[in-house]
């Protein structure tokens, strides 16, 4: 049941950050089996059970990412550009979601992208987009709120629309 | 405190996002405790996220889970120790709490044992006292019935007693059986005494001093009393408690003639 309802999601966040396909398959499984193991530890009243479990695989894809085996390996072959083919095999875009999120700014994409999916710091965000840290939490926030809008919006043309059927 | 500013400065974001440091973590968690609008705001930042990493997700490849499933059912194997482990601990609970139980019953039965035994003991030691009257009881009406058959004896004579003017409501009959040689006293309604006083029973024959015999205090029964040869009168007087040697004539209550 867990497996069923996150494994797509959080196969998608470890995806983006090691771009390997096998590797993200090993991490998903560590990754799972350390939830499993470890689901004592979670506490409902810090976090939803999603950002928990999504914290774990950031984590974990980080983790293995550093290794240095990790830098060897990408740096001797060209398996990004393959994966990259695959994921795009792979990736189950919801209509909805896609066309749901269309509008909202780039630069806000680009910064839940790499804070939320790829696990980067506000410094390295920072560093990488060339913008004051500073910019980088005030943008966050403006980012977070107006996927809130958008979602909140979402939920209330769902209601519209199951009032017109 | 103000929670609206604090929620607008962007720090539950990075909470969310597991960018804070542990003891910026460690205060919006006790914010989080402390306040429900701040775990409301950290839900739906949460929430919103969650929607936006469902924008990315992808198809796990189907090996994972064909490889986890391998892999948890050692973890399942061990829950099912565990819960065998627990099922014992259950078992053993329970059997402790049954040894408990029959713990409580075998003091509670000894207890009810040692009661029954003690109230049957009592019973019988009062059985045994009630058998013991009883006995005395119908030994004494045993004594009885061979009295009244003594004195129901055909060749009984009854002779009534002569009252002395100051006692001459006093009624007592004197069974003599002469062949038996056998005297019975049948007490009717001899007077109050004192304490220190009893009755005693005289002999009387002709030239011989009144002869002293039984002493009682016996008001209304039938006693045997003493058979004296050539007796040709008996009398009762009241005398000091023990009797006395000779009578005392002032307290005479009455004479019994045999011939």
């Amino acid at each position: 049941m867990l497996y069923t309802h996150y494994a797509d999601t959080l196969y998608g966040i470890i995806f983006r950050i090691l771009q390997k396909q096998e590797e993200s398959e090993e991490v998903l499984q560590s990754v799972f089996l350390k939830i499993w193991n470890n689901i004592e530890s979670y506490n409902e009243t810090k976090a939803t059970l999603f950002t928990w479990m999504a914290q774990v695989a950031r984590n974990a894809a980080i983790d293995k990412k550093r290794l240095k085996s990790y830098e060897m390996s990408s740096n001797t072959s060209s398996i990004d550009q393959t994966n990259h083919h695959l994921v795009s095999d792979f990736v189950e875009h919801s209509i909805d979601m896609k066309s749901l999120f269309k509008n909202m700014p780039e630069k806000y994409k680009i910064l839940l992208d790499k804070m939320f999916l790829e696990g980067y710091t506000q410094q390295e965000i920072s560093d990488e987009l060339e913008i004051p840290l500073g910019t980088v939490k005030t943008r966050l926030r403006d980012a977070i709120i107006t996927l809130r809008e958008t979602l909140k919006n979402e939920k209330h043309l769902l209601y519209f629309l199951s009032i017109l059927s | 405190m103000d929670i609206l500013s604090y929620i607008s400065s962007g720090i539950l974001e990075l909470y969310v996002l597991d960018q804070l440091s542990p003891e910026e973590k460690r205060e919006v968690e006790l914010m989080l405790e402390k306040y429900p609008e701040i775990k409301k705001e950290v839900d739906e930042i949460s929430i919103a996220l969650e929607k936006y990493g469902q924008l990315s997700r992808i198809k796990a490849p189907g090996s994972v889970e064909e490889n986890l499933f391998k892999t948890l059912p050692k973890k399942v194997l061990t829950d099912t120790q565990i819960n065998k482990s627990s099922s014992s601990d259950t078992l053993h609970r329970n059997y402790k709490l049954f040894t408990i139980l029959l713990g409580i019953l075998s003091v509670f039965g000894f207890g009810l044992y040692y009661f029954k035994f003690e109230e049957n003991k009592n019973n019988i030691l009062q059985f045994e006292e009630q058998k013991r009257i009883c006995d005395s009881i119908s030994g004494e009406w045993q004594q009885q019935y061979v009295l009244l058959n003594q004195i129901n004896d055909k060749n009984n004579k009854i002779i009534n007693l002569q009252p002395t003017p100051a006692f001459e409501d006093i009624v007592v009959y004197l069974h003599h059986n002469d062949s038996g040689r056998k005297n019975f006293l049948q007490l009717v309604n001899l007077p109050d005494i004192n304490q220190d006083q009893a009755f005693q029973l005289w002999s009387l024959k002709e030239g011989e001093a009144p002869k002293p015999l039984d002493v009682f205090v016996d008001k209304n029964t039938i006693i045997p009393v003493l058979f004296v040869d050539k007796t040709s009168t008996y009398a009762i007087t009241i005398e000091p408690k023990g009797g006395s040697k000779s009578p005392s004539l002032d307290k005479l209550i009455g004479t019994l003639s045999i011939i």
